[in-house]
């Protein structure tokens, strides 16, 4: 029995495949992505003590050639170095699990909050919904690159400063979005019955407003994934532009926008790293479209004029 | 006759949203790590940082208590006494009523060639769907949406230093002491004082930044409406218009986009707060002046009552867009009308 | 095939076919259905939902969505619209064919006033026409059909379910065309309104259009049609002058469809039809009480006298 649910899932997932060729690419994109995050959270090329730096040792260890600031792309340095002879290809490896594991977090974590903002404002009692639907309006007019700016002064140059900014501004959508499914629900039968039958708020809302409503909000959330991957790059580039000193951090975003001030002559510092922001954005969007095509069948019918 | 009653209804809301913002301002001035004092005054060091904390210490009034504190900060901001930036040493209104006129003016230029590019390309893709244009488009799209917009515009200043073009700054070194600053726009201001090539120079400096800028909410538009122009074709009351035998245009403009005019006003509410963001990294790729460049610029010096204005001004900002495009979406249905 | 020889044929249809494309199949809506539609005549499909009669009023119309599938030929008004897998309707959409829809007020654009819809349509209709005999057209249709002159500046929204109905077929007077389409014309209107609209429809009869009613309610057709015929899933099962369908129906089906109008069940089965008819046999197979062996075959339409066809193997014998 668990068996025959397990394989019909499966067959359902690899269906996807067949279905959408925009999901295969995407996932074949990501799935390529997770692989580097993972190697480079454990090794890289150049093994990096700290964040990227190569020290005398280890390359006496491994026989390497001394790494240059500057060196220009070749055979040792595939992408090139930058401007403390840091191995860029090492860097990239690196922050590559930085940047799923942002991305992922802020997605996961904005949809929980947004889920509780979303069924707070639309389904309890009048002062608390009231209450949230300010607080969701207040959020969803926050700048976050501002926000993300205001909290590096205050907490410093981490990724927590961007990870919160972009909690804080994105939550509001999922909430907004949940308190309209929720209103939608209210009007249905089956959550009028269960309020005339006497069952507590908590309990319809664990047993038919959430599984109800996290499907899409889930969805909607892959699709947005893309560009909250792109406005983490776009945040920390102001704050790589925006650093006096070379930064450890080997954050995409950020070593495009460190290096952009060596953009006329050492193009590569700030190519590579982009170029990879900009594939993996392009997975996600593709598996969120691939599966909302999946999902919608008119959207694959064969389609001519009629008119 | 507009529904006066809702559109009233949504501005004192937004009112109180603006006071909302505020007071987050505040509570994040008053809970930052530390002294409250010791941020404000930029986490000074030296000889004289004892004194600077004093001065913030009195200018906040942290000695009374919270919520006279909070009136205090709000009472200052409709004043626009917003404080001394610490980067530029100058009132913090000045800096960001400079730099944000400077942003708004790329973000609008960048809005008008998005809007209807966007929703032309968008009605072709969801009429053709399935074939080459189709293709074509959904594939520029997904690309422009997923590639990073500052990267995009790396890679186009590079090669306009390559084609020796310099389209750096807002404008021209030497027009800069010419022309007179009435709105800070220089677009506006070159066209006050009539002066053609002034303005020739100064739009052909924006348009790279605001082309680059228009990027995503141009493909948003393409996306939304190849994907929602199809299931709006399926409406009754377009499906009539075609069995009337109305042209094609007629059919699409008038009768299934008019329809959409909400979706899409709502949909640019959203991009312009997201592409916010797009402008201020693009601006610091093409050295323009901006609140792109004023981040830029704050961050090092811990400025943040710079930041702190910043941030409220800009909370506005999306206030009074979201206020506009939830009122465009209410008087654009005569069904709400009364 | 002998075909009814009347009057000159408006609409034909040959061997007609039309599906929609699901997944990986199409379902076909229309089984191979062959009609002649005399001009100037009220002529009426009844069946049940999903027999097809509003697949084919769209087929006429023009109106069939753009994952349609088809085979075979209509012609409407002498020219080829459907030939094939081709469709072309350019000349015929609100010029020739008009659709008066199910849900008037659905079909009005809600952004437009009913002025400036008039204005639009008939623009079209009459290229060379000024704006001022254009709103002449406008307010001799609207007399027409007993509407005040200021609905002109009213919104859809501002109308109640019979004006809108009414505005309906104010349009497709003004524009004039030779066929008219009725999709389910009294579908949600009460019975005074019912009434209205028929007078209303009959008018635009006498007038010398063709009116093609599409319903279920084959009382309503009685009254207004001098032509019907039947459909079930698919397939035209009978097919002939009212009096006569009404009075002798050859087909089970027919029967069953009186009796139900007259509230009669003594003789009603359920319905079981399955979703997957094969195409080979008679569709009504699985529901008719006198199934014999020849069903699985499936019956041609055939006529027993110049103008009564039926498509079954066993037709009812009536005194």
């Amino acid at each position: 029995m668990n068996s025959r649910i397990v394989e019909g899932r499966l067959t359902a997932f690899l269906n996807l495949f067949k279905i959408s060729r925009k999901f295969s690419i995407g996932f074949t994109i990501m799935v390529i992505m997770a692989i580097l995050s993972i190697i480079g959270f454990f090794n890289t090329p150049y093994h990096l003590e700290g964040w990227g730096i190569v020290t005398e040792e280890t390359m006496k260890r491994q026989g390497l050639p001394p790494c240059l600031p500057f060196n220009c792309p070749n055979i040792n340095h595939v992408f090139g170095t930058d401007d403390m002879g840091r191995d860029l290809f090492s860097r990239i490896l690196v922050g590559a699990h930085l940047a799923l594991i942002q991305t992922v977090a802020i997605v996961f974590i904005s949809i929980a909050l947004g889920i509780i903002m979303g069924i707070a404002a639309g389904y309890s009692n009048m002062v608390i919904e009231k209450i949230s639907t300010y607080l969701i309006e207040l959020l969803i007019v926050i700048p976050s690159m501002v926000l993300a700016a205001a909290l590096v002064t205050i907490i410093g140059r981490g990724i927590q400063s961007v990870v919160i900014a972009l909690i804080a501004t994105w939550s509001p959508w999922y909430a907004r979005l949940t308190y309209i499914l929720v209103r939608q629900l209210r009007e249905l039968d089956f959550i009028k019955i269960c309020e005339a039958m006497g069952f507590t708020k908590t309990y319809t809302i664990f047993r038919h407003i959430i599984p109800n409503v996290a499907p899409i909000i889930f969805v909607e959330g892959i699709t947005d994934s893309g560009s909250v991957l792109i406005e983490i790059a776009s945040i920390n580039f102001l704050i790589g532009v925006a650093s006096l000193t070379s930064i450890d951090l080997p954050d995409w975003g950020m070593i495009v926008g460190y290096g952009i001030r060596y953009i006329r002559t050492f193009w590569w510092i700030s190519f590579f790293p982009g170029l990879f922001i900009a594939l993996t954005a392009l997975g996600l969007i593709l598996l969120g479209d691939g599966l909302t095509e999946a999902l919608s069948p008119w959207l694959r019918r064969r389609w001519r004029l009629w008119f | 006759m507009f529904s006066l009653n809702y559109i009233i209804k949504r501005v004192v809301s937004a009112f109180i949203v603006v006071l909302g913002i505020l007071v987050l301002t505040y509570i994040l001035i008053y809970f930052s790590p530390g002294n409250p004092a010791y941020t404000w005054a930029g986490r000074p060091r030296g000889p004289r940082a004892e004194e600077a904390i004093k001065a913030a210490e009195s200018e906040l009034g942290l000695d009374k208590p919270l919520y006279l504190q909070i009136y205090i900060h709000i009472n200052r901001f409709f004043k626009g006494d917003w404080g001394i930036s610490l980067r530029f040493k100058q009132p913090v209104i000045s800096v960001i009523t400079r730099n944000l006129v400077a942003s708004l003016e790329l973000l609008i230029v960048a809005f008008f060639i998005a809007i209807p590019l966007g929703i032309f390309l968008g009605v072709m893709s969801a009429l053709y769907r399935g074939y080459l244009v189709d293709k074509v488009l959904y594939t520029i799209s997904a690309l422009f949406i997923s590639f990073p917009r500052f990267w995009i515009a790396i890679l186009l200043s590079v090669f306009l230093q390559m084609l020796g073009v310099n389209l750096f700054g807002r404008i021209a070194p030497s027009y800069m002491l010419v022309i007179e600053s009435v709105s800070g726009s220089y677009i506006i201001d070159s066209i006050i004082s009539g002066k053609a090539e002034i303005f020739i120079d100064a739009l052909i400096r924006i348009l790279p930044p605001a082309i680059i800028v228009a990027l995503y909410p141009m493909s948003l538009t393409v996306r939304v409406l190849r994907y929602s122009l199809s299931e709006k074709l399926y409406e009754e009351y377009v499906k009539q218009a075609i069995s009337f035998g109305l042209p094609r245009s007629r059919v699409v403009y008038r009768y299934a986009l008019r329809g959409m005019v909400p979706a899409i006003s709502q949909l640019h509410g959203i991009t312009f707060a997201y592409s916010i963001v797009d402008v201020a990294t693009v601006e610091n790729i093409f050295g323009r002046d901006g609140i792109g460049s004023t981040i830029v610029k704050a961050i090092p010096y811990n400025d943040y009552p710079l930041i702190i204005g910043l941030l409220a001004l800009t909370g506005i900002l999306f206030i009074v867009v979201n206020t506009i495009s939830d009122i465009i979406q209410i008087v654009s249905d005569p069904r709400v009308r009364i | 095939m002998e075909a009814m020889v009347l009057n000159e044929i408006v609409v034909r249809a040959r061997n007609l076919w039309i599906g929609y494309e699901e997944e990986d199949r199409v379902l076909w809506a229309l089984n191979g259905i062959d009609i002649d539609i005399p001009k100037a005549t009220a002529f009426c499909i009844v069946g049940e939902s999903g027999s097809g009669k509003t697949t084919f009023g769209n087929a006429v119309a023009g109106l069939l969505p753009p994952y349609a599938v088809t085979k075979g030929c209509l012609e409407v008004h002498n020219i080829t619209v459907i030939d094939g897998s081709r469709m072309n309707y350019s000349g015929i959409r609100g010029n020739i064919v008009v659709r008066i829809p199910q849900n008037p007020i659905a079909t009005l654009n809600p952004y437009l006033k009913i002025g400036s819809i008039f204005f639009d349509v008939l623009s079209q209709r009459f290229r060379a026409y000024s704006k001022a005999k254009i709103l002449e057209i406008t307010l001799n249709a609207i007399k027409a059909v007993d509407l005040p002159d200021d609905i002109l500046n009213r919104y859809p929204h501002q109308l109640s379910g019979g004006m809108s109905q009414r505005v309906a077929i104010a349009l497709t007077i003004a524009i004039n065309p030779e066929i008219v389409v009725a999709d389910e014309p009294t579908s949600n209107l009460d019975a005074y309104l019912k009434g209205t609209t028929l007078n209303l429809l009959r008018g635009i009869v006498r007038s010398g259009k063709t009116l093609i009613v599409i319903t279920h309610d084959i009382l309503f057709a009685s009254v207004l049609c001098n032509f019907i015929a039947v459909m079930f899933m698919g397939n035209v099962v009978e097919i002939g002058k009212t009096e006569e369908v009404l009075s002798k129906p050859l087909h089970p089906y027919t029967k069953e469809l009186i009796d139900a109008a007259n509230l009669d069940f003594k003789n009603i089965r359920y319905a079981n039809n399955k979703l997957k008819a094969d195409l080979n046999e008679c569709a009504y197979a699985s529901r008719c009480t006198y199934y014999s062996n020849r069903c699985s075959e499936k019956p041609k339409l055939s006529y027993i006298n110049k103008s009564h066809g039926v498509a079954c193997w066993n037709p009812l014998k009536n005194s």
